[in-house]
């Protein structure tokens, strides 16, 4: 009770009334370090004699810092963690000066189950005050910036309940919500409100790393919305103070109407850009106006988010331009501002539906997005208020802190840099073989003054108290042998330290394990692992009819076989939001904190034996088939796995396209024979029932092939060619008896290209505005469903497979010589004219069409020679003309000659032309030469002086691939 | 995000129309639409999906049509009296072709409009399929934009096919001759004709054979409109001025100087008084009061087998899946008139019409890509007149004080001339660059007389006064025929460009 009159003593130093007072929130009143309370203290608390309670310890040794003061000895290091404490160089600049002294006067008060420790609990109360205050003011000059009560729009503080409760934050911290169980290891969160402004706060959230580098709050790959809603959720109930001026309007516009030219049915003033002042619910206007008051020049980016339009104006100049009727979306625009006043007007408009507005604004070298609000004032004279305004740092005091800073202790755990230099500790602490364990900082109670400095004053647990001295009492008699502790062990004690166990179970242990049973209370009846009943509703899926297994986090054993090194690595680094299904993301730790993992879990996790099997086809065949049996037609794994981010039809599946990059092929291999052999109880459907294919006509029908099929195919990775069946119903074209014709926006065609399909189930797109064979390939024709099925809007490439590109630009030019470029004009450039094509019996185009005089007839006759197909076409002229013409065969790379007038085009395709009928002269052999776009071989077809006379009137394209 | 909420009001609108007379009238002289023009609907194969996008007549009651998938087919049985899904006969003539929203026979061929060319469908051998799909015309740009459709009309006087290109999307011109219409020559020649075009939903002739357009509610169009096609004119959006160069070389002699470009913001009267090459709106579709999506045209030829509308344009709202009617008349050289409902309740998004002389007007309808009222995804129906002469406005004529209204009917003399029985408010829109425009300038010139004549049949209504470049939007709620019934639609808005010297 005295520290609390202390504290008001204190608080009456502050000068600002409207600061955020709160309640110092309930909590357990000692540390706590979740893995520690999960798994060690009921342990701990039983154990009579302590024995084998100094695993628990040795975790409190790491995560409450001990051994930063107390050296734990050379040799022993590995079995104890160390947790990097908050860096405080500029945590000023991210917490309110009242906050600083209360927590310092007491620690758990201010943050139930904290670590940190009351460094001044023997003090005499003046005593304690007097450097309390001097470490405040040196803390708060380590400031850069004034810090203002940040706005958010009214949706955030929802949506942040959401994120938190979804995204991974319970796991840790528990439900928030009213009612919500407690969880006696759940890591309590004090009240972020009396601590953070909302912009700080959503910069910590968005990066926690960059001032608490030991990743025990890992960063959880919040975009900025994320980060500034969860914010907004726990500082929802601080009310700022209007700062705007608005004018209000109804009516129905499609565009911001001239509001300076209408009536406002409403005037009044608004804290932030608040559209809940709106009378309507919908089809009104909104006009904002206030005063932005910038210290300095600062290049500013603004950001609009409205739904629907909304336009800002700085100085009656249109800065950002979002307006017309649209869903909620954001825009962005770049600005220059002077130091000084700038009046910011916000015109904002709904025309029915949701609504939405959000103004912001990044300065230059900042990476955080802040409301414009924040810098408004009402009139311009005002000044924003500075939440610490009333906190002067005083330099005497600030001096005198420092030097506390350094000598208590402060510096031996927190990094903190004055003039880029980190501060040193002074204080001298015994070598944890050392330490009495029955006195220090490890009682609850009367801890010895030493030397007219104080001891830390530890809130802990009768239970943590018995394994710190269990540990300490290892460390005395381990220092001589220097055990060193085993692969597994390392691995167990990063999953304690980073709480990896909240959300996974390796080894029984940690997790959410619905379906564990343990004999608990020896009764010989097995129960329900409690810690999991508490857990369990703190996960969240987006697919409810995926069970448990769309909700939980993964479980991981094994799962050093089952990831790649490198994923295995990216993941622990960097993160991932892999499981579209699962809200929890997993988030990054920091590489520094858990990289070892990544070998450690190779070593101890044994490999999978098992072996993609050898194709003989070639690859681009193999990855047709691998294509095939991912999509619809073959075992459809796209129906419940998203491919390259598109959704699936059913559950969203992990993306198929990162598969190859994630998991070992061998995992991949086993694991699509038998799903239930490394995932009991997953929804994974055995596509190989007693490890036959029901699908006989694919890479001879075998399981293994297939596999091996599908992976190669997958390992395109997002180059893949998307299978059949992804991106709603496909709307696919057959030519079954006859040719199938398909007019429109062709992929690699163009806009006027014309799709042939024809039943020997080879392909044909011609470019009618280039007059030019496009693309040809085999297998389906075409799906129409792009363009059938909504607007319509965009190209679509083809359905099938063993796609060839051919030459670009039209076929057909007047060339003075061989050695006369081929022009880079299109067909219609150069007056060339599309005729159209004529349908014979068998409903086969002829295309038509004219070079100058010439009238050219151009058929394809697709034909099956060694069981593929093949493409052979032929065209006709009908002379008219006048001058040399020639044909481009092909153009490439690089062009081939090969036997029998063949050539190979870049190894993609070979191709033929000849005379139709007779013998091929000397005079009619393509000539093959180099262009600036590479090889190209051509032939003339017509002479200037005798016509086609001497030439052929008709010559064969042959296409071979 | 307005459009779940707009389509949730509309469907309130629907049945607060429907619910009004009820209330005001005794329920046995309830007249409806359906008592005078009753649709019939001619069922479509199951497993084919037909979005209609033009319909031609052939002889032997034949039917064509085209669909937005590219098909066109042939059909026997439209015009039986319960066609029937059994007697109902659909050949394919031709299919794979580019979204066809214009189908005309001629010379023994079936020309279509796709979206890049107008082809020319031959069936040689007789077997009702097509043989020969020649190039006729494709003197224009797409670059694949869904916005860049082309409408194809039937043939004019000349025997030129008019094409009206939409611009691509709603703004810009990114292709030759988007947002001009361009008229075939019989031959294939294109001849750049209007510029000014946005974003077209039909096109169709008057009686006189003047073609029209639809233009729908964007940049520079305030509303849904109805626009007279004159050679070397301009229609009213600027993105079409980027192709004056290669209209000129087409030997488009009043297409040497590109028009001023009208000022974002202003007023169609003001810009009209600038620019000389812009023609002003025949007839707006006041937004969303008359429609939201205007469509199809058709012209009443049929010499009164379609009713008492003779001559008059009868034009679709595929979004309302309405059909409208326009009686336009010319005052000052230029076409302007007023715009009536007609007839509501169409299955799916009104989009092309087509009237035989025999009085039957065939309707097409889909709702890809933009939602309509009738909920159908496509359907073909028929109007038919059963004979009875509703009680309407038959048309509207400006004077310089007021107007002249003509009633199907003679009216009773003690409501039609109390000019209480009338209500009258104008506005205009903004005409400007950016999307639409709501409607601004509002009057309520006072109706001071309304004087019904010696055959009742029409009232002159004397109006205190009249506004240039308005929309007046009249309501007759009080006016009664000699048997004491309403209006069947009470409200018509007529465009005054210009108000008559005489």
């Amino acid at each position: 009770m005295k520290y609390a009159s202390a504290l008001a003593l204190f608080v009456v130093c502050f000068t600002s009334s409207s600061l955020h007072a709160a309640p110092a929130p309930k909590g357990p009143d000692h540390v706590i370090v979740p893995a520690y309370e999960r798994f060690h203290a009921a342990k701990a608390a039983e154990s009579k004699t302590g024995a084998g309670v100094d695993e628990g310890g040795r975790l409190l040794l790491g995560e409450m810092n001990c051994t930063s003061c107390h050296a734990i000895g050379a040799g022993l290091g590995d079995w104890v963690s160390v947790k990097k404490a908050p860096l405080l160089t500029t945590v000023g600049d991210r917490v309110r000066a009242e906050w600083i002294a209360a927590y310092l006067d007491n620690p758990q008060r201010m943050k139930p189950g904290t670590t940190m420790p009351d460094l001044f609990a023997d003090l005499e109360r003046n005593d304690k005050r007097t450097r309390i205050e001097a470490l405040t003011h040196f803390l708060m000059s380590t400031a850069t910036e004034a810090q203002h009560d940040g706005f958010f729009d009214g949706g955030a503080v929802k949506r942040g309940e959401t994120q938190f409760h979804e995204v991974g934050c319970a796991a840790c911290h528990n439900s928030q919500k009213r009612g919500a169980k407690p969880i006696p290891f759940a890591m309590p969160l004090g009240d972020p409100a009396a601590k953070y402004t909302h912009d700080s706060l959503a910069t910590f959230l968005r990066d926690p790393l960059q001032v608490r580098p030991s990743g025990r709050m890992p960063h959880m790959n919040l975009n900025d919305q994320d980060a500034s809603d969860i914010a907004a959720y726990f500082l929802r109930e601080i009310k700022a103070d209007p700062n705007l001026n608005y004018t209000y309007y109804e009516g129905k516009w499609e565009r911001l109407p001239k509001f300076d030219q209408l009536q406002p049915l409403a005037a009044g003033t608004s804290a932030g850009f608040d559209i809940s002042v709106a009378k309507a619910k919908n089809n009104f206007g909104l006009r904002f106006e206030g005063y932005l008051h910038l210290a300095k020049e600062e290049r500013c980016v603004f950001r609009l988010k409205s739904d629907d339009g909304a336009k800002l104006y700085i100085d009656d100049i249109l800065i950002v331009d979002y307006d017309g009727i649209h869903p909620a979306g954001e825009k962005e625009a770049k600005a220059s501002l002077k130091e000084g006043v700038h009046k910011v007007v916000v015109e904002y408009f709904d025309g029915g539906g949701q609504t939405e507005l959000a103004a912001d604004v990044r300065f230059a070298g900042k990476q955080a997005w802040q409301s414009v609000a924040t810098f408004l004032t009402l009139t311009s004279d005002a000044k924003p208020k500075d939440i610490d305004a009333g906190f002067k740092v005083d330099a005497k005091l600030a001096k005198e802190g420092r030097r506390i800073f350094e000598n208590a202790g402060c510096a031996s755990c927190h990094e903190l840099k004055v003039d880029n230099v980190k501060l040193a500790s002074t204080l001298k602490a015994p070598a944890l073989r050392d330490v009495r364990p029955d006195a220090g900082c490890t009682t609850l109670v009367g801890s010895e003054v030493r030397g007219g400095g104080a001891v830390p004053r530890y809130a802990l647990s009768p239970a943590q108290q018995k394994s710190l001295r269990a540990a300490i009492e290892w460390a005395k008699t381990s220092f001589d042998t220097k055990p060193t502790p085993t692969t597994k062990q390392r691995v167990a004690h990063t999953f304690a330290a980073l709480n990896c166990y909240a959300c996974h179970q390796r080894d029984g242990v940690g997790g959410v394990d619905p379906n564990k049973l343990e004999d608990l209370d020896d009764d010989g009846v097995p129960d329900r692992d409690p810690t999991s009943e508490l857990l369990g509703p703190l996960f969240v899926g987006t697919t409810p009819e995926m069970g448990d297994e769309g909700r939980l986090p993964p479980k991981l054993d094994g799962v050093g076989a089952k990831l790649t090194e490198a994923y295995l690595k990216h993941i622990l680094d960097k993160g991932s939001k892999d499981r579209p299904y699962v809200r929890t993301m997993m988030p990054r730790f920091g590489g520094g904190n858990v990289l070892p993992l990544v070998a450690q879990l190779n070593e101890l996790d044994k490999p999978i034996t098992a072996t993609l099997a050898k194709l003989d086809e070639p690859e681009q065949r193999v990855k047709a088939d691998g294509r095939l049996l991912v999509g619809t037609k073959g075992f459809g794994c796209v129906k419940c796995h998203m491919f390259n981010k598109q959704k699936a039809e059913g559950i969203q599946g992990i993306d198929l396209t990162i598969v190859t990059k994630r998991v070992r092929p061998e995992w991949f291999v086993k694991y699509v024979m038998d799903p239930q052999s490394l995932r009991p109880g997953t929804r994974m459907p055995t596509i190989f029932p007693g490890g036959k294919s029901p699908l006989t006509e694919t890479l001879h029908g075998d399981a293994a092939q297939q596999i091996a099929g599908m992976w190669a195919f997958l390992s395109d990775g997002s180059q893949a060619a998307t299978p059949i069946g992804v991106g709603g119903q496909p709307i696919e074209l057959v030519a079954d008896k006859e040719p199938v014709i398909y007019r429109g926006f062709i992929q690699g065609a163009g806009v006027r290209a014309i799709g042939v399909g024809y039943p020997e189930k080879v392909n044909l797109a011609f470019d009618a505005e280039d007059l030019r064979p496009a693309l040809l390939w085999r297998g389906s024709f075409i799906d129409a469903a792009k363009h059938w099925t909504g607007r319509g809007n965009g190209f679509q490439g083809p359905m099938g497979d063993e796609i060839i590109q051919l030459a670009p630009g039209p076929n057909f030019a007047k060339l003075r010589d061989k050695y006369d470029p081929w022009p880079v004009k299109s067909a219609r450039e150069l007056g060339y004219q599309f005729r159209g094509y004529t349908l014979d019996d068998s409903r086969t185009p002829t295309f038509q069409y004219r070079i100058d005089g010439i009238l050219v007839t151009d058929r394809f006759h697709p034909y099956v020679k060694d069981q593929k197909a093949k493409m052979l076409r032929s065209m006709t002229f009908h002379d008219k003309g006048d001058q040399n013409y020639w044909f481009r065969v092909a153009t490439g790379r690089e062009i081939k000659p090969l036997a029998d007038n063949w050539y190979d085009v870049d190894g993609l395709y070979r191709v033929r032309v000849g005379v139709a009928r007779g013998q091929t002269q000397e005079s009619q052999r393509p000539i093959l030469r180099k262009s600036p776009f590479g090889d190209e071989l051509i032939v003339k077809v017509r002479d200037a002086e005798v016509g086609f006379q001497s030439f052929a009137p008709s010559i064969n394209h042959e296409f071979d691939w | 995000m307005r459009y779940l909420v707009g389509l949730l009001t509309l469907v309130l609108a629907v049945v607060a129309v429907a619910a009004e007379p009820a209330k005001s009238e005794p329920a046995k002289s309830v007249r409806t639409e359906a008592d005078y023009y009753p649709l019939t609907a001619i069922p479509l194969p199951k497993d084919l999906v037909l979005e209609i996008g033009a319909i031609e007549l052939l002889p032997k009651d034949r039917l064509a049509f085209s669909t937005r998938r590219g098909d066109v087919y042939l059909v026997d049985g439209a015009y039986d009296k319960q066609p029937s899904a059994e007697k109902l006969k659909f050949k394919l003539f031709a299919g794979g072709l580019h979204e066809v929203l214009g189908l005309v026979a001629k010379d023994g061929a079936l020309y279509v409009t796709q979206r890049g060319e107008m082809t020319k469908l031959v069936d040689q051998n007789g077997d009702d399929r097509a043989d020969e799909f020649g190039t006729f015309a494709d003197g224009w740009g797409i670059n694949g934009d869904y916005h860049e459709y082309a409408f194809g009309s039937a043939p004019d006087k000349n025997g030129d096919m008019w094409v009206v290109l939409c611009l691509t999307g709603s703004f810009n011109s990114a292709s030759k001759f988007r947002g001009w219409a361009l008229r075939i020559t019989p031959e294939g020649k294109v001849i750049p004709t209007t510029s000014g075009i946005r974003s077209p939903g039909g096109i169709g002739m008057n009686a006189a054979g003047d073609m029209f357009y639809t233009d729908n509610q964007g940049p520079w169009n305030g509303s849904c409109v109805l626009k007279h096609l004159v050679p070397g004119k301009f229609v009213g959006h600027p993105a079409s001025f980027a192709w004056y160069d290669d209209a000129k070389k087409l030997g488009g002699k009043d297409f040497e100087k590109v028009p001023q470009e009208p000022l974002s913001g202003s007023r169609w009267a003001a810009e009209l008084k600038k620019i000389p090459e812009l023609v002003p709106p025949a007839c707006w579709f006041p937004y969303p009061k008359m429609g939201q999506s205007a469509s199809g045209i058709v012209c009443d030829t049929s010499g009164g087998n379609f009713g008492p509308f003779a001559e008059q344009l009868f034009v679709g709202d595929q979004s309302h899946s309405t059909i409208m009617r326009v009686a336009l008349e010319k005052v000052n050289g230029a076409y302007q008139g007023a715009c009536f409902p007609f007839r509501q309740g169409f299955a799916s998004g009104t989009l092309a019409m087509r009237l035989d002389p025999r009085g039957q007007m065939f309707v097409g309808g889909t709702n890809r890509g933009w939602g309509s009222r009738g909920t159908a995804p496509f359907a073909l129906e028929r109007v038919q007149w059963t004979g009875k002469t509703p009680f309407e406005v038959h048309h509207m004529s400006a004077r310089p004080d007021g107007f002249e209204l003509v009633f199907t009917q003679p009216v009773d003399p003690k409501t039609a001339g109390d000019a209480k029985s009338y209500f009258m408010k104008t506005y205009t829109y903004i005409y400007q660059s950016s999307y639409g425009s709501p409607e601004v300038d509002h009057t309520e010139p006072a109706i001071t007389k309304a004087e019904v004549s010696q055959d009742g049949k029409s009232v002159r209504l004397t109006v205190d006064k009249l506004v240039e470049g308005h929309v007046h939007e009249l309501t007759m709620n009080g006016v009664r025929n000699t048997a004491g019934e309403p209006l069947l639609h009470a409200e018509a808005y007529y465009t005054l460009n210009y108000i008559p010297a005489k």
